[in-house]
């Protein structure tokens, strides 16, 4: 599989705080790749640099081969990479739709145009019936569903899901890592960050550990989910085999 | 009660460009959550550039207008690249500091091309009244209410039915989210300050085609009055700043008829300085609740 994205000894600081530190990941087409780690171990930080949404202090970022760095987010977004962030921002005084239109914004000319493509309303049957509704007025469950909806409203080559799970019961969940899992099989590209770290190391075929902003571990998430210090470490389960270092 | 209405009706028709300013700083408070204090002297300073082309080189009353409107939208970029986008969104203090000194230096400006008091300004609206009944009406201040009502229908189409609508009401709720989803807030924020110079070109030009006079001061009057409407209705509300305008421009009707010219002016500090009380956050804004109501609220 060809590569990308290309992260190469990235860092980010804020004010002074390094909140990722020389940090190099690779994510190839077609893939689901998850960065787990604890709070504040910078993943959040490595998303927003990617989409620039934060300014990085140094390393490069190419996309299908070109250097991304320094970009303004919408050119970011322009090139294909969408975020989806964590806390969902939904733009809760405009509608359903026009949350959607936001997203699709730079496909409609100077008058918008109403529509509602059917592969959406095939994923997202909930939204479908809401589209005149507040977005304030969305359920969480909802909520997180439109601001998938948003993200691929954007048409995102490669899509950055920060924490998709966030605030959401273990049933609506499941429903949220099951469309990224569909999401993967009609071949859309996914960086994800996720807490639970079961179920992304479930559903990404690669992985990179995150900890004080560097990578401790990184390598196929299968193998990871079945090292045992790992779970030890970040799910509470006791053991004592060893891992793979990065 | 003839008196009354009809100085509803003169009320309505004066406070509509009341609105058009207040739009202007609600629209400036919606993206950038800061007040912009030269608003009203970017619009004197347009102002001030037709005039001088028409002192100086006796050009017609259609090119005054035109210059007004390129030349208030040139003053209102300028103080968005000083003011705002030079400074970090959280110094709210710092922009409201800067945009009041940038105030000082377009009157200074204006000051130089035009030393004297006042200057007689040319206006495009035929003069001249009518009766209708036991009414009297003023052929600029129909025009001014209909200029109004044009540059609302046309900003409401605006907002709701085009591209950068949109995107200025994503960003007026949240730039980060409207980063995220690919909007360029920047370019956003840039036009919104050339949008709302226009508006206020508009404005201004309405107001000083009626007055027939232009003087320096203008833009601390229309920076009071835009402010004051638009706090009457609510900050950050776009129909709040509609109605602010009216109903200060209608409360002003009635207090120059029955107290005298000189309450005209006292009853707008008066009026705002009652809804201050009683409703916080003016007649359309949001509800600003007390400490104790809002622990209430919480279970």
């Amino acid at each position: 599989m060809t590569s990308l994205l290309d992260v190469r000894r990235l860092s980010v600081s804020y004010g002074g705080l390094r909140a990722v530190d020389g940090v190099s990941l690779e994510v190839r087409q077609g893939e689901i790749v998850s960065i787990i780690g604890m709070n504040g171990a910078g993943k959040t930080s490595i998303l927003n640099a990617v989409s620039g949404m934060v300014p990085a202090d140094g390393g490069e970022i190419l996309f299908e081969g070109e250097s991304i760095g320094g970009l303004p987010a919408h050119a970011v977004v322009a090139r294909g990479i969408v975020q989806v962030p964590e806390g969902r921002m939904i733009l809760g005084t405009l509608s359903v739709e026009e949350n959607l239109r936001v997203a699709a914004h730079h496909r409609d000319g100077f008058l918008l145009r109403r529509r509602t493509r059917p592969g959406l309303r095939r994923l997202f049957p909930t939204l479908a019936d809401k589209l005149d509704r507040p977005a304030a007025s969305l359920s969480g469950g909802e909520a997180q569903m439109l601001a998938l909806a948003r993200g691929l409203e954007a048409a995102p080559w490669l899509l950055l899901l920060d924490e998709p799970s966030l605030g959401l019961s273990p049933k609506l969940a499941a429903g949220v890592f099951d469309l990224v899992r569909r999401l993967r099989e009609k071949g859309l590209t996914i960086l994800m960050v996720e807490q639970n770290i079961r179920r992304a190391l479930e559903l990404a075929d690669r992985a990179y550990v995150l900890e004080s902003g560097r990578i401790r571990l990184h390598g196929p998430a299968a193998e990871l989910l079945s090292d045992d210090r790992l779970v030890s470490d970040y799910l509470g389960y006791p053991s004592a085999a060893p891992f793979t270092s990065a | 009660m003839i008196d009354f209405v009809q100085n509803t009706v003169d009320g309505i028709m004066f406070g509509s460009s009341y609105a058009l300013l207040a739009i202007g700083f609600t629209i400036i408070f919606g993206v950038m959550r800061r007040l912009n204090l030269a608003y009203g002297a970017t619009i004197m300073l347009g102002a001030y550039a037709g005039t001088w082309l028409h002192v100086h080189y006796q050009v017609n009353a259609l090119v005054v207008a035109m210059t007004i409107l390129a030349c208030t939208v040139l003053a209102g970029i300028y103080v968005e690249r000083l003011c705002f986008r030079a400074v970090r969104r959280d110094a709210v203090l710092a922009s409201m500091v800067s945009s009041f000194v940038i105030w000082m230096q377009l009157e200074e400006v204006a000051i130089h091309l035009l030393p004297e008091r006042t200057y007689p300004f040319p206006s495009l609206f035929v003069a001249g009244s009518f009766e209708l009944g036991p009414f009297l009406f003023r052929a600029e201040q129909i025009t001014m209410l209909a200029l109004a009502v044009v540059m609302v229908a046309a900003l409401n189409l605006l907002l709701h039915r085009t591209r950068y609508g949109l995107a200025l009401r994503a960003v007026c709720e949240s730039p980060q989210a409207a980063g995220y989803m690919g909007i360029d807030t920047r370019w956003v924020m840039l036009c919104a300050f050339a949008l709302v110079s226009l508006v206020g070109g508009v404005a201004g030009y309405a107001i000083l085609a009626t007055d027939e006079q232009v003087t320096p001061f203008f833009g601390l009057w229309a920076t009071f009055k835009g402010l004051i409407a638009m706090m009457l209705g609510g900050m950050g509300s776009l129909p709040g700043a509609i109605l602010g305008g009216l109903v200060l421009g209608v409360v002003e009707a009635h207090a120059q008829w029955y107290l005298g010219n000189e309450y005209k002016d006292l009853s707008a500090y008066v009026l705002l300085f009652a809804i201050l009380v009683l409703r916080p956050g003016g007649l359309m804004g949001r509800r600003i609740l007390g400490r104790e109501e809002l622990a209430f609220r919480r279970v």
